[in-house]
C-alpha cells in the first residue's frame, strides 16, 4: 500500500512534479489518443499549480503559444489541440488559462472578435447554447458560454436574460437542476447552473433554495467523500461540484469539512503524486485539480483561494468586471 | 534513453503512467519500472505510428474539406480506434451532408442512416458514457425522416439491462419521448405518450425501489400528466394503473396524492435507509399538490403520513437496537414545517399547535446529534426560515 498515512498533509511538491510530467512528450499509445481533452486538462493542472503558489512551473510563453496554436481560424474560438474544431468547452478553458497568465491581449482583435461571435452564434431561441455547430445542448455549455464572455467582458442583457430563463427551466422536484429541462438533477449541473446564476447576478431568482441547500448537503457519505447522485458512490471531484455550490450559496458548512479533507488527502498518491476518485484508485489530472479546488474552498493546505463561481484563483477573478456593468 | 531526459516541445502530449481523466473507478496501477515500461514503448511503437499516420490523413482531409467515400472511410476507422474524437464526427457528418446526403430520396437516406446507427450503436456498446457518440445517434434520428423510435426505445431499455441510472440514457430516452410526442398530432396522443412513459417508471421502481433516475422520471410525468386538459385512454389491463388514469383525467391531486402514498409507503417499509424514496415523498407533501387543497383535509393527510412515520422510525429503532434511522426523522421534522407554512399561508398561524412546535425541537436536537455532518444546516433550519 502506497496510500499517504498522514491524513493532515497536502503533497504539493509531488503534484508539482505530477502535472509538470503530464505536459512532456508522449510516449504510449493512450497519451496520443488524449487530444479531445488537452484544453481541459491544460486549464486543471495550471490551475492546479497556481493554487499550489507554483505558478512558475510552465514558461508563460510556452503556454500561450501553444494555446495560441489552438485557435480555430475558421469557427473563432478553440480547439481542444492543434487543429481540432473550435467547441465551447475548449474555448473556455483557453480563455481561462491565458486570464491566469494574465495574457488575453495574446489574442489579436480579430481572433478575439471571432471568438466572440463564434459563442455569441451558439445560443438558441430558448436562451441555451450548443457545444458547437453540431446541436448538442447542455447546461455545461451555457455556463462555459457565460463565463466565456464574462471573461471578455461582452455579456449583455440580451444573452444573459434568455440563458437565465433557461437555466431556471432546468431545475427539478428535488430542487436540483439538470442539463436540460427535466432532466436528473447532478451535481455536476448544480455548479453549471449556479454558476451561470451567479455570474448574470440572478442568484435571487432560484425557487426553494432550502431543497437545494439540503439536496447538495446530502451528498456528503458516512466515509467524508461526497457524491454526485443519490445512492452512488463517492468521488474526489464532487469536492468541487458540490461545494462550489454550497459556497455560492453561503452554506459551505453545510457539510463536514474535517472529514471531506481526510476523504481527499487519502485519495493522493504519495509516490507519484495526483489524486484519485477515490482512496486507492489511478490519480489523473481532473480529479488532482477538482481534490484541490475543494481544499482551497476548505481553506485547507496554503492553497490560494479558489473562486467558486470562476473556478479561477479570486486573485484573477477580481480583475473581471462583474456583471450588470 | 531514460524517460526522464526526454525532452519534448511543450504540451506535446502526456507522458508516464498518468492519465487526464479516467474511467471513474480505476484502480491503482502496480508500479512500474523503467525495463517494463521500455517493454511497453516498443510494442506500442507500431500503433502508434499508424494512429498518428491514420490521424494526420483524416485532419488533412477536415482541413481540405474533402468530402468522399474514401474520407468517409478513414472517419469510420479513426473513430473505431476513438470515438472520443469530436473534430472527426464533425468532420463525418460534414461528408454526409456534403456528399452522401445530396441526390438520396427518403427511403435512401433512411436505410443509409440505419447503417450508421449500428456503426454508432457497436461504438456505445464500448463507451457507454462518451457524450460525442450519443450525440450523433441523436443528429442522424434529426436527418431520418422514417426514424424508427421503437427501435430506439428497445435500445435504451438494453442499457437498463447493464446500468439502470445510465444519465445519458436516460437522457436519451427523454429525447426519444419528446421525438415521439413531436410527431403526435393532437394533445390527447402526446399525453397518452407521457402516460406509457409513467407506467414505464412504475415498472422501473418496482424492479429496484433505489433507483433514483426513475422516481425523477416519475415527478417530471406526473406534473404533466396532472395538469393537462387531455383525456387519456386506457392502455393496459391494470386496475392500480387504471386508478392513476382517472385521477389525471379528472385532475384529482388528492387521489393521486393517495395512489402515490401507498408507494411511498411500500417503499420506505421495503428500504428505510434508501434516500431517493424519501426525497420523492417529500415533493409528494409539497406546493405541487397542495396549494389548492382544502385546508383541513391536507392536513389530515399530512398528520396520517406523520404517524405511519414515526411507526416506521419506532420499528427501526427496535431493529437497529436503539440507533435511529434519520431519514424518518428528517422527514417528519420537514413535514412539521410544511404544516406550519401551510397555516401561515391560510392566515391563523396562532392555531399551529404548541405541541408541534416542541416537537420539531426536539427532533431538530436529535439530528443534530445522530446527523452531525450536517449540524449546521438544522441549526439553520427553522418553522420561519424560508
Amino acid at each position: 500500500m502506497n496510500e499517504h498515512n498522514d491524513d493532515e498533509l497536502l503533497l504539493v511538491e509531488k503534484h508539482t512534479n505530477y502535472i509538470k510530467d503530464l505536459f512532456r512528450k508522449p510516449v504510449y499509445l493512450e497519451h496520443w489518443m488524449a487530444d479531445h481533452l488537452k484544453m481541459n486538462a491544460l486549464y486543471w493542472g495550471i490551475c492546479a499549480l497556481f493554487l499550489m503558489h507554483q505558478e512558475d512551473a510552465f514558461k508563460k510563453e510556452d503556454v500561450v503559444s501553444f494555446i495560441i496554436k489552438c485557435y480555430d481560424n475558421k469557427y473563432g474560438g478553440f480547439g481542444s489541440a492543434p487543429r481540432h474544431e473550435a467547441h465551447i468547452l475548449s474555448t473556455l478553458s483557453a480563455l481561462q488559462v491565458l486570464k491566469l497568465y494574465d495574457s488575453l491581449d495574446a489574442l489579436s482583435k480579430e481572433q478575439k472578435d471571432k471568438t466572440i461571435s463564434f459563442i455569441k452564434s451558439l445560443q438558441l431561441s430558448d436562451g441555451s447554447f450548443e457545444g458547437d455547430r453540431f446541436g448538442e445542448v447542455d447546461t455545461r455549455f451555457v455556463y462555459t458560454a457565460i463565463q466565456s464572455l464574462a471573461i471578455l467582458e461582452e455579456l449583455d442583457k440580451s444573452i444573459v436574460d434568455p440563458a437565465v430563463d433557461f437555466i431556471l427551466k432546468c431545475q427539478n422536484f428535488d430542487g436540483c437542476f439538470g442539463m436540460v429541462p427535466g432532466a436528473e438533477s447532478h451535481a455536476a449541473q448544480a455548479f453549471t447552473c449556479l454558476g451561470t446564476l451567479a455570474i448574470c447576478n440572478s442568484l435571487n431568482k432560484i425557487k426553494n433554495p432550502e431543497a437545494l441547500e439540503w439536496w447538495l448537503s446530502d451528498r456528503q457519505t458516512a466515509s467524508g467523500g461526497l457524491n454526485g447522485r443519490p445512492e452512488k458512490l463517492p468521488d474526489v471531484c464532487y469536492s468541487w461540484w458540490v461545494l462550489s455550490c454550497l459556497s455560492i450559496l453561503k452554506k459551505l458548512d453545510y457539510i463536514d469539512a474535517e472529514s471531506l479533507v481526510k476523504f481527499i488527502l487519502r485519495a493522493q498518491n504519495s509516490e507519484t503524486g495526483g489524486i484519485a476518485d477515490r482512496p486507492g484508485n489511478e490519480c489523473d489530472v481532473y480529479h488532482t485539480f477538482f481534490g484541490m479546488a475543494g481544499l482551497s474552498l476548505m481553506k485547507k493546505g496554503d492553497l490560494l483561494l479558489i473562486d467558486p463561481i470562476y473556478g479561477l484563483p479570486t486573485n484573477v477573478t477580481k480583475t473581471i468586471k462583474k456583471y450588470p456593468y | 534513453m531514460a524517460e526522464n531526459n526526454t525532452t519534448g516541445t511543450f504540451l506535446d502530449g502526456y507522458r508516464t503512467e498518468a492519465g487526464i481523466q479516467r474511467l471513474h473507478g480505476t484502480k491503482r496501477f502496480k508500479k512500474t519500472d523503467e525495463k517494463s515500461r521500455i517493454i511497453r514503448r516498443n510494442k506500442e511503437a507500431a500503433r502508434i505510428a499508424n494512429y498518428r499516420k491514420l490521424q494526420d490523413t483524416v485532419f488533412t482531409g477536415y482541413e481540405k474539406n474533402l468530402y468522399n467515400n474514401e474520407t468517409f472511410k478513414f472517419t469510420t476507422k479513426l473513430l473505431n480506434w476513438n470515438p472520443e474524437l469530436y473534430t472527426v464526427w464533425n468532420y463525418r457528418r460534414d461528408i454526409l451532408i456534403n456528399s452522401k446526403f445530396p441526390g438520396m430520396n427518403i427511403d435512401q437516406k433512411h436505410n443509409f442512416l440505419e447503417q450508421e446507427l449500428r456503426f454508432v450503436l457497436v461504438q456505445l456498446k464500448s463507451f457507454p458514457k462518451c457524450y460525442w457518440i450519443w450525440n450523433h445517434r441523436k443528429w442522424c434520428l434529426k436527418e431520418d425522416l422514417r426514424a424508427d423510435y421503437d427501435l430506439e426505445m428497445n435500445l435504451i431499455n438494453m442499457f437498463f439491462q447493464v446500468d439502470e441510472r445510465n444519465f445519458h440514457a436516460w437522457g436519451y430516452r427523454m429525447f426519444i419521448a419528446d421525438c415521439i410526442k413531436d410527431s403526435k398530432q393532437t394533445e390527447e396522443d402526446r399525453m397518452n405518450l407521457y402516460q406509457k412513459e409513467f407506467v414505464f417508471t412504475t415498472r422501473m421502481i418496482k424492479r429496484n425501489i433505489s433507483n433514483y433516475s426513475a422516481w425523477h422520471r416519475r415527478s417530471v410525468l406526473v406534473d404533466l400528466l396532472i395538469n393537462t386538459n387531455a383525456k387519456l385512454p386506457k392502455i393496459i389491463d391494470d386496475p392500480k394503473q387504471e386508478l392513476y388514469r382517472n385521477a389525471f383525467n379528472q385532475k384529482d391531486k388528492a387521489e393521486f396524492l393517495r395512489l402515490e402514498y401507498e408507494v411511498f409507503l411500500n417503499a420506505i417499509y421495503t428500504d428505510p435507509d434508501n434516500s431517493s424514496v424519501w426525497i420523492y415523498g417529500k415533493w409528494l407533501f409539497s406546493d405541487s399538490f397542495y396549494d389548492d387543497m382544502d385546508f383541513n383535509f391536507g392536513n389530515s393527510f399530512l398528520d396520517q403520513a406523520y404517524g405511519a412515520v414515526n411507526e416506521l422510525a419506532e420499528l427501526e429503532r427496535e431493529d437497529m437496537t436503539g440507533k435511529e434511522n434519520q431519514w424518518c426523522i428528517k422527514f417528519n421534522l420537514y413535514l412539521l414545517k410544511f404544516k406550519f407554512v401551510r397555516y401561515r399561508k391560510c392566515g391563523d398561524i396562532n392555531k399551529y399547535p404548541e405541541f408541534l412546535k416542541s416537537k420539531f425541537a426536539e427532533l431538530k436536537k436529535k439530528l443534530i446529534k445522530i446527523d452531525n455532518m450536517r449540524k449546521q444546516r438544522y441549526l439553520d433550519f427553522s418553522l420561519e426560515s424560508a
